[in-house]
């Protein structure tokens, strides 16, 4: 027995879950009940004063609401769900969770253990019993089956170590029926002894530290990208802290946006596919890129083809990453640390501050003033477009001016994703969420409900399109039943839009299964568009819902629905023709990369 | 009997840029082809670029000043005129002026100055082939380029397939985008010369280039970092590499 120094006592399987999330002081549960999860469920039954239990209307949904709020909070939450179907729907969402560096606990039930590999109800056994783990492992960092009482004892605190320290990740951990309520003889583990004493915000040499102030210094086209790493790491007051005292520029990655006020004027913008001309023409003309927490993606980089968004080299690459997989995964690099970002950071603020290290890259500015000046030019008249269908431009601008300062923005994916990754602008870092890895539909649209848990008082927005809102439309349902009073703005275009671009652009524009549209001929593409009465949708459900298709209707609408303090659905009508221009690229071989419909590239 | 001091009278033709190719086709062919002739492609390819009447009043002016004559198999360069040929043409190159913001120099400074900035800004080693010629080959990370100083673009398919089997990369400087050099973006369809050349024109801030990266990202950090200029890729050629299938037509603009 290893748990020396706590109380041994008698438990069944789910009380020691229960009363572990008392200890780690777990203010939510999320999941889906079937006959797998009640068992576990009943332990919760007397403590819903203190961990209480949020059910949306599917298990993808928790899971979705988790990792909103872990990323968010840095609490990752506990989600259950039963057996069979509910663990093969929360795939996805674990799946978006891990991609994204984000974490969540999924509990899973199991056939009873004297079952296994009976091909009882739900049970995955044609390969081996019981085997839900080889199903959910791509998508974890742990998976854990736990056929004792005592095992989940052990296995909790592993699991919170896990999610929260390092690379953050979704864990697994699965229980058969019977030892939910079994007792056993086991303890309830302490998470201080188990979890919170342990140091892993591991630094940089010495001599590394050293090496990239030099190489920054002598630098004349120095850049800092920040990734996702910078928020996972909490490390974004370091970041500019380091950028100002260096005075060196930063743009983000997708994943990254929103590290660095985006009107701070160090701030270039997104590099990316679509992303701001600024960041993209500087990263391609970068000399040196301290990239912090990035993992140099298809969409950030142009698939990688060289000249597009980077020329690495000649561009010299200094990567620092908690997971040193990441670390010259694409790209070779000149120094590469295997850190947390935050302490890294601020062992570089120490030093150059102690030797008095500055940057004086003055004409590097110049140059990236008129990139900036190109792209607002070109940007500006868009904002205040009075064209119907309304342009996305101008629907983002106007929920931005009719938003608090510090609204938490949750794109969806498809093309409102990169809609809201070239315009949503917030000057409070740490507020823009989306998808970036697994990129699932519908995470933006149950996210910001996880949003809402985690941050009551804040204004809380989910921008989506037509397909994304319809993946999860009862969300607005939760939303009443739990009075989260969010606001979802759908872009309606009557179409999986990004995916409709892609036909258009790469396949000579035959559409196919990708228009919402009434299906009367023999073939697809004969019918007219059409799409469900969003608004009544969620007025059926309990909430507020409005159809706005002229510009000048946009701000009343989100200001209306921000005051009425109530779960509200915005459905806008956009131009559905309208494509996100393309500062970079991105290719799907064979077919060769188109170049940028914004911005010749001058480096190649 | 060709007489050196007669090859200034090209200098004095108002233009005299279709001998000075001539003659370099001439002196490329005479060392790369078979027969030392001119290929008859490389002659198409002339025509097209001068234009016909242009083309034969060169080939007739060299003819008559026997810096080439003409053989059963084709045009070539006189072998006696070679070498003075080649001294009078690399001097000319040599002295080639260039205008970059408001300062003067001669295409020599300016490769000479490329060739610094690379050795101080990668860890490539240096070799001269011909000095004369302004042509070095530079090894970065394993891979050898041709630096060349050139006076006409048509020239380059003639060598190309040596290149890609020697697998050097050839980067050729000189005054190309008044020479009608789009004609040549035809020869992109060919992976030995897409993936092997590059053209650089300083005067006119335009390259056609699409074996990107590494080495050559440095000619374009040169240009910007010493002139603060920066090589543009004229559309014509992206739109041709559109209609070649190396890029993705988009018709979002």
């Amino acid at each position: 027995m290893i748990y020396t120094a706590d109380k041994i006592g008698k438990y069944k399987g789910a009380d020691v879950i229960a009363e572990y999330m008392l200890k780690e002081k777990i203010p939510y549960m999320l999941g889906y009940a079937g006959h797998g999860a009640i068992g576990l469920l009943d332990s919760f039954y007397d403590k819903q004063d203190q961990v209480k239990i949020v059910w949306p209307r599917i298990e993808t949904a928790a899971g979705f609401m988790a990792d909103a709020y872990f990323r968010i909070t840095g609490v990752p939450l506990p989600v259950y769900v039963s057996t069979g179907p509910g663990p093969a729907l929360s795939a996805c969402a674990v799946a978006n969770a891990y991609y994204d560096s984000s974490a969540f606990l999924l509990i899973t039930g199991q056939v009873t253990t004297d079952q296994f590999d009976s091909g009882a109800l739900q049970e995955p056994y044609r390969h081996y019993p019981a085997d839900y783990p080889s199903v959910i492992r791509t998508y974890v960092k742990h998976s854990f089956q736990a056929t004792t009482v005592n095992q989940i004892s052990q296995f909790l605190p592993k699991a919170f170590k896990l999610m929260q320290t390092g690379r953050p990740g979704p864990v697994h951990l699965e229980v058969p029926y019977d030892i939910y309520q079994t007792e056993g003889e086991t303890v309830i583990p302490d998470p201080e002894g188990w979890t919170d004493a342990i140091s892993w915000r591991t630094g940089a040499e010495p001599a590394s530290i050293n090496a990239i102030l030099k190489k920054l210094i002598e630098a004349k086209r120095p850049l800092i990208l920040a990734g996702n790493g910078v928020h996972v790491s909490g490390a974004r007051e370091e970041l500019l802290k380091f950028a100002e005292y260096m005075n060196i520029p930063v743009y983000t990655s997708l994943m990254g946006k929103g590290a660095v006020p985006d009107s701070h004027p160090l701030h270039l913008g997104v590099c990316g596919c679509w992303g701001h001309y600024p960041a993209v023409e500087a990263a391609r003309n970068a000399d040196v890129i301290l990239a912090l927490g990035c993992r140099f993606s298809d969409l950030h980089t142009a698939s990688w083809q060289p000249g597009f968004a980077y020329n690495i080299p000649a561009t010299k690459l200094i990567q620092i990453d908690i997971d040193p997989g990441e670390i010259a995964r694409n790209y070779p690099v000149d120094i590469g640390v295997v850190g947390d970002i935050k302490t890294v950071l601020n062992q570089l603020i120490e030093k150059a501050e102690t030797d008095g290290i500055k940057g004086d890259y003055k004409t590097w500015f110049d140059e990236l003033a008129g990139y900036k000046k190109e792209w607002n030019d070109f940007v500006a008249p868009f904002e205040v477009s009075d064209e119907t269908p309304i342009d996305p431009r101008r629907l983002i601008a106007d929920i931005r001016k009719a938003a608090p300062k510090d609204a938490i923005m949750f794109s969806d994916v498809g093309n409102n994703q990169p809609w809201i990754e070239q315009y949503w602008r917030s000057d409070v870092p740490g507020t823009h969420f989306t998808a970036g890895g697994f990129a699932a539909m519908g995470f933006g649209v149950c996210g910001v409900l996880g949003a809402k848990l985690a941050r009551p008082e804040t204004t809380c927005i989910n921008v989506c399109g037509d397909g994304g809102f319809m993946m999860m439309p009862h969300a607005v349902a939760t939303a009443v039943q739990y009075n989260l009073p969010a606001v979802w703005v759908i872009m309606n275009n009557y179409a999986i839009g990004a995916i409709r671009d892609l036909q258009r652009f790469y396949f000579g524009g035959r559409q196919i299964g990708t228009n919402f549209e009434t299906y009367e001929g023999t073939k697809y593409y004969d019918g007219e568009l059409w799409n469900p009465d969003f608004a009544a949708m969620a007025r059926s459900m309990g909430g507020d819902g409005v159809r706005v298709e002229k510009p000048a209707d946009i701000a009343p609408a989100v200001e209306a629905a921000i005051k009425s303090n109530r779960p509200t659905v915005i459905d806008a009508i956009i131009n559905r023709d309208t494509a996100v221009p393309l500062t970079s690229t991105w290719q799907m071989p064979p077919i060769p990369p188109a170049l940028p419909t914004f911005g010749q590239i001058k480096i190649r | 009997m060709f007489i050196e001091e007669s090859l200034s009278s090209i200098l004095q033709k108002s233009n005299p840029y279709p001998c000075l190719a001539l003659l370099e086709s001439g002196l490329i062919s005479y060392k790369e082809s078979e027969h030392k002739t001119i290929p008859q492609e490389l002659l198409k390819d002339f025509a097209c670029i001068y234009g016909k009447e242009l083309a034969d009043d060169a080939i007739k002016c060299l003819v008559n000043l026997e810096a080439i004559e003409e053989n059963e198999i084709g045009l070539l360069i006189n072998d006696e005129a070679s070498n003075i040929i080649s001294s009078w043409l690399n001097q000319l190159k040599r002295n080639l002026l260039l205008t970059l913001n408001n300062n003067e120099e001669s295409i020599e400074e300016f490769v000479v100055k490329l060739i610094s900035y690379l050795k101080e800004n990668t860890s490539c080693t240096v070799s001269y082939k011909s000095v004369e010629n302004l042509d070095f080959i530079i090894n970065s990370d394993g891979k050898n380029y041709s630096i060349q100083a050139a006076l006409s673009p048509v020239w380059l398919p003639a060598v190309a397939e040596d290149a890609s089997v020697q697998n050097t990369f050839i980067a050729l400087i000189g005054p190309f985008a008044a020479q009608n050099w789009h004609h040549m973006i035809k020869y992109y369809a060919h992976p030995q010369f897409r993936n092997y050349t590059s053209y650089y024109d300083p005067w006119h801030c335009q390259k056609m280039n699409i074996s990107r990266g590494s080495l050559l990202t440095y000619f374009d950090w040169f240009y910007r970092d010493v002139y603060g200029l920066k090589f543009f890729i004229p559309d014509t050629f992206s739109l041709a590499l559109q209609n070649m299938g190396l890029l993705r037509y988009n018709d979002e603009r």
